[in-house]
């Protein structure tokens, strides 16, 4: 539990967002401000917008953020220092069947007229779907949100340098609570008809 | 909370009856990003927050229909708490060795590794963001760049640019409307 609550306005004027990306928090700030944001509807729109900037600079190739690349080297330290301790720790409790129903949903793909199609069958109980169209590296290149049984993505719409490497549909079915129903396997999304 | 409405004779199927509300798919609604957001970073992984966002909820809407959380002040905060446990719960059950090491394999030493929380936004929002980006003006872009990605300090970028770190700010959220304004005409 934080030690203490954060405002808007001491969230502003610390620039704490800013901070929380970058990872320069301590965990009890870091954790107060999560407190705060995930019930402040200003706070998180904010932080929102941060989070996209920041993804957006990614791509600018504006430079490497060395942050993260010492973080992801530190916490490979710390797994190996514990791996050793790994056998003396309790049982933990495990979250049963997180993962949505069976991978059993099947997703139809297409390619024609410059665009990608995937469709499906619908799910009973199923509010919506989400749907993500990944690329060979995993990174999602589209994500929607749909009730329809049927997407389709203009093959224009995607980045150049991705448009003719390998891509993956993915559907996750959910209920109304968003409770996952059924989740497709990736399923490789038809090679693009030659112009 | 605020009771559902019911026809006059009782009979909440009646016609014309308001629609009951549904506490668990307006959480879902509000709750889902906020939270994949908090479990993508504690994770250090997208891999997981969408697990983590539908455990999370699916334990809140329980405490709700049990009534355990009777103060609309108070579910923010337990929300909040509800996601750490689930986030420990997680980590421990998962083979954080493999994990690591599986990194470790993919990233090699020239390799920019991922940012967890990037892979929260799809290429395609990074795409209609750049645009944008690429619209404001010169120094505006800088500002948003020192602060959100290359992580640099309020202070060391008020002194860069001779501001005071409440003129920075005023920079910053005019950086920000514009970034906005932009992107809202993109999207409309």
């Amino acid at each position: 539990m934080p030690e203490r609550l954060l405002d808007c306005d001491e969230v502003d004027a610390r620039d704490v967002a800013a901070g929380y990306l970058a990872r320069r928090l301590t965990a009890d700030t870091a954790a107060a401000y999560e407190e705060h944001f995930i019930g402040c509807g200003r706070c998180w729109p904010a932080l929102q917008r941060a989070m996209e900037t920041r993804a957006a600079f990614g791509i600018l190739g504006t430079g490497v953020n060395r942050r993260a690349w010492g973080l992801a080297a530190a916490a490979v330290l710390v797994v190996a220092a514990g791996a050793g301790l790994w056998s003396l720790r309790e049982p933990a409790a495990t979250i049963v069947a997180m993962r949505g129903g069976t991978d059993a949903l099947e997703v139809h793909a297409s390619a024609e007229l410059g665009a990608l199609t995937a469709s499906w069958s619908p799910v009973v109980g199923a509010e919506r779907y989400l749907v993500r169209l990944h690329g060979a590296a995993g990174d999602a290149l589209v994500e929607r949100e749909t009730s329809d049984t049927v997407i389709t993505v203009a093959v224009d719409s995607l980045d150049p340098a991705l448009r003719t490497g390998a891509m993956f549909w993915q559907v996750q079915a959910i209920d109304r609570l968003r409770q996952p129903l059924r989740r497709s396997p990736l399923t490789a999304a038809s090679p693009l008809s030659p112009p | 909370m605020t009771q559902p409405d019911v026809a006059p004779d009782g009979d909440p199927t009646a016609p014309g009856t308001p629609r009951q509300a549904e506490p668990g798919a307006d959480l879902a609604l509000e709750y889902w990003e906020r939270l994949r957001l908090f479990a993508a970073r504690r994770l250090g992984s997208t891999d997981g927050a969408d697990d983590v966002a539908q455990e999370t909820l699916r334990r809140v809407g329980e405490a709700l229909a049990a009534d355990r959380v009777r103060e609309p002040a108070a579910l923010p905060g337990f929300i909040f708490r509800t996601a750490q446990h689930v986030c420990q719960q997680l980590d421990r059950s998962t083979d954080r060795e493999a994990r690591g090491l599986s990194r470790l394999a993919a990233a090699g030493p020239e390799a920019d590794p991922p940012d967890a929380l990037a892979g929260l936004i799809a290429a395609e929002r990074r795409r209609e963001v750049r645009h944008a980006l690429l619209r404001l003006s010169g120094d505006d872009r800088k500002i948003l760049r020192q602060l959100y990605f290359e992580d640099m300090e309020p202070e060391a970028i008020a002194r860069e640019w001779r501001l005071t770190p409440g003129a920075l700010r005023v920079r910053k959220h005019r950086a920000l409307k514009r970034l906005s304004q932009l992107l809202d005409d993109r999207d409309t």
